[in-house]
């Protein structure tokens, strides 16, 4: 009977175990599905974010923005340009 | 027995109760999770299975600087819940004051019976703007748009992006149209299994993955695009024209590295815009070619060694009579035997007379067809059009006549470029391009090969045909435009417009047509003036337009005399 007896406590035992074991796990993946969430809510936050900054970028690099701030700042069109036909450095020549 | 082992009746009754509550457990899972499982299945997919869909990034066209033509931008759509809102003339006012409404119509659309009332769809400036006011029952939902950075440039070449009868957004004409299912990608969907408080259960989530849409890296060089946008704003301005037209290509790959014509559109707000203002006509609008197209048959008698540069034509003295028609020139001056440098250089329409009687209706028509013309170019734009060539037998003398100086005949403007860089490249007809890569989102790319159609000159007589167009430009009649030492070879247009079965004198396509380094050609351009008001010639609108990009491109890519 002393057998029966030790048998049956280890089973109430071991089932408690694996209930424990169980509702860990569960609490586990309730706290990583929590925080999972709050990641995929901050991926999107940034995303968000980083599509408003390359729209920022984007506006203030278009070429039309950069001519009109140059002709602002007075740069101007060259009126005449020369081409140099090869590679000689002209300064080496007044050495 | 001994005391201590002896099973107490107290000790049985709370085991087999205990054993009866794990049975009756475990029988009672058994039951749900095995006998009834696909039954529990399907009510909890229902109730507590929830399902995104994921929407894929539009691909971005970009220019050959990696810099974007159209890329994707994120817009809020922004709605009010009425029903708790307490104050509304004063909610009113105060959004009217963020979002250039004004109140009145705002509040009239909060006075409605409803919980949701859209109140438009704005950019994040606006949308801080709006949450700073601290409003109660207001929100955003994003929603994607598209953005072109630089606005309307290239807006014919680009497309635009609208919505399709499914309300879905769909790429139309250009390259948006062209690539549509390259640019879209693939919706994905993410099925999401939520606890009994609502949380996403982390194992239970399933994903059918988007494919991004892939990405266009075309040839299209910004600056030079910049450059013909600013060269025919400012020359339609200046010489009061209706429109115009700009191409810039590599005659030796067929890569267009510009293509700019107005008037305009913004693609952006493409639907405050006629819809007749969306056709690209440098690949839509057909039209008479006029004296441009005087090298084409040229370059193919030459071809045919019907005429050599020095051969004198014998009909030029005077106007030709011809099927009840007399062919002038375009002054009304004659050079009796002219020769063939000469007739380009004067562009008398009696010396292609001439030519065209040489070459006959059979060669004709035959080269008409080796050109390209009445065929789509097969440039990567959507909407291009061909145009046709009447058929061989329906031929008449006098069309023979009219077609050799570019009259009577309907071409596309792209028709014309492609063919004229065939005299610059050694006589390759090339496919005009424009995307030379699509890049999916792993990076891998497809790359697109330049790709030439047929040989339709001989080496020789396209470096004949490039040595008269030569002396056309440096002779001709807009000789007073110049690229300083850089020989530059080309030909003035002044096609008159066929008006209710007549040419009104009037009313022209000014163009100029060429390529330069002349003797190694990087660049191949053509350039249109529509219905020019200050003067009707091609000599006096296009081809200072035309020189003044071909300045300006010489400088940017530091060609040089050879």
């Amino acid at each position: 009977m002393k057998k029966i007896y030790t048998i049956a406590i280890l089973l109430l035992v071991l089932i408690s175990i694996v209930e424990i074991v169980y509702l860990t796990h569960s609490d586990t993946l309730a706290s990583e599905s929590m925080s999972a969430e709050k990641l995929r809510n901050k991926i999107a936050e940034i995303d968000e974010k980083n599509q408003i900054l390359q729209f920022e970028i984007l506006s203030y690099s278009s070429i039309l923005i950069v001519s009109s701030r140059a002709a602002e700042l007075g740069f101007e069109k060259p009126k005449e340009f020369i081409s140099l036909k090869n590679l000689d450095s002209i300064a080496l020549k007044h050495e | 027995m001994s005391k201590n082992y002896k099973i107490s009746s107290r000790f049985i009754v709370i085991f087999l109760i205990v054993s009866v509550f794990y049975l009756v457990l475990a029988g009672k899972l058994f039951y749900w999770q095995v006998v009834k499982a696909e039954e529990i299945k399907e009510i909890r997919d229902i109730q507590s299975t929830e399902s995104f869909e994921l929407l894929p990034k539009r691909g971005e066209i970009l220019f050959s600087d990696n810099f974007p033509i159209a890329t994707n931008n994120i817009n809020y759509l922004t709605y009010a819940n009425p029903k708790i809102i307490k104050d509304i003339p004063k909610y009113s006012n105060d959004l009217a004051g963020v979002l250039g409404y004004d109140s009145a119509s705002i509040s009239a659309r909060l006075n409605q019976n409803l919980f949701w009332v859209r109140l438009g769809v704005f950019d994040h400036e606006i949308k801080k703007k709006v949450e700073d006011l601290d409003l109660e029952g207001i929100g955003f939902q994003i929603e994607a748009s598209r953005f072109y950075p630089e606005a309307s440039m290239a807006a014919h070449l680009v497309g635009f992006v609208g919505k399709n009868n499914d309300g879905e957004d769909q790429g139309y004409l250009g390259l948006e149209g062209y690539y549509e299912r390259q640019l879209k990608g693939k919706p994905g969907k993410l099925y999401v299994v939520k606890d009994a408080l609502g949380n996403p259960i982390v194992t239970d989530v399933r994903e059918e993955k988007k494919v991004d849409g892939r990405t266009l890296l075309t040839s299209i060089d910004r600056t030079v695009q910049y450059i013909a946008d600013e060269a025919l704003k400012s020359g339609i301005k200046k010489y009061g024209a209706q429109g115009g037209s700009v191409i810039v290509m590599e005659p030796n790959s067929g890569k267009i590295l510009a293509m700019s014509s107005a008037p305009k559109f913004d693609p952006q707000k493409y639907y405050e815009f006629d819809g007749d203002s969306y056709q690209n006509p440098i690949i839509s609008n057909l039209y008479e070619p006029g004296s441009t197209f005087k090298v084409l048959i040229m370059a193919a008698a030459l071809n045919e060694g019907l005429v050599r540069a020095d051969t004198r034509c014998n009909i030029c003295s005077s106007s030709v009579q011809m099927s009840g028609f007399t062919i002038k020139t375009w002054n009304d001056k004659y050079h009796p035997n002219s020769t063939m440098t000469e007739v380009i250089q004067n562009s008398d329409n009696t010396g292609m007379v001439f030519v065209g009687q040489k070459l006959g209706i059979k060669k004709m028509y035959y080269y008409l067809q080796e050109y390209g013309f009445g065929q789509n170019t097969g440039i990567d734009l959507q909407g291009e059009v061909s145009g046709s060539i009447r058929r061989e037998a329906e031929w008449l003398p006098i069309d023979l006549a009219t077609a050799s100086f570019g009259q009577g005949i309907s071409i596309t403007p792209i028709q014309l470029l492609t063919a004229v860089s065939s005299i610059a490249n050694g006589g390759y007809l090339l496919k005009p391009t424009i995307v030379q890569k699509i890049i999916d989102e792993n990076g891998d790319e497809i790359v697109i090969k330049p790709e030439s159609k047929r040989k339709v000159l001989s080496s020789n007589a396209a470096e004949v045909t490039k040595w008269i167009m030569v002396n056309a430009v440096e002779n001709g009649d807009s000789k007073w435009v110049t690229l300083g030492d850089i020989p530059v070879a080309g030909k003035t247009g002044t096609a008159q417009i066929p008006v209710e079965g007549r040419y009104d004198p009037n009313q022209t396509i000014a163009s100029f047509v060429g390529f330069f380094p002349a003797d190694n050609p990087k660049v191949s351009m053509l350039v249109l003036v529509d219905r020019p008001k200050t003067s009707i010639y091609g000599s006096e609108t296009a081809a200072p337009i035309f020189f003044s990009v071909a300045r300006d491109i010489a400088q940017y890519y530091n060609i040089k005399p050879e």
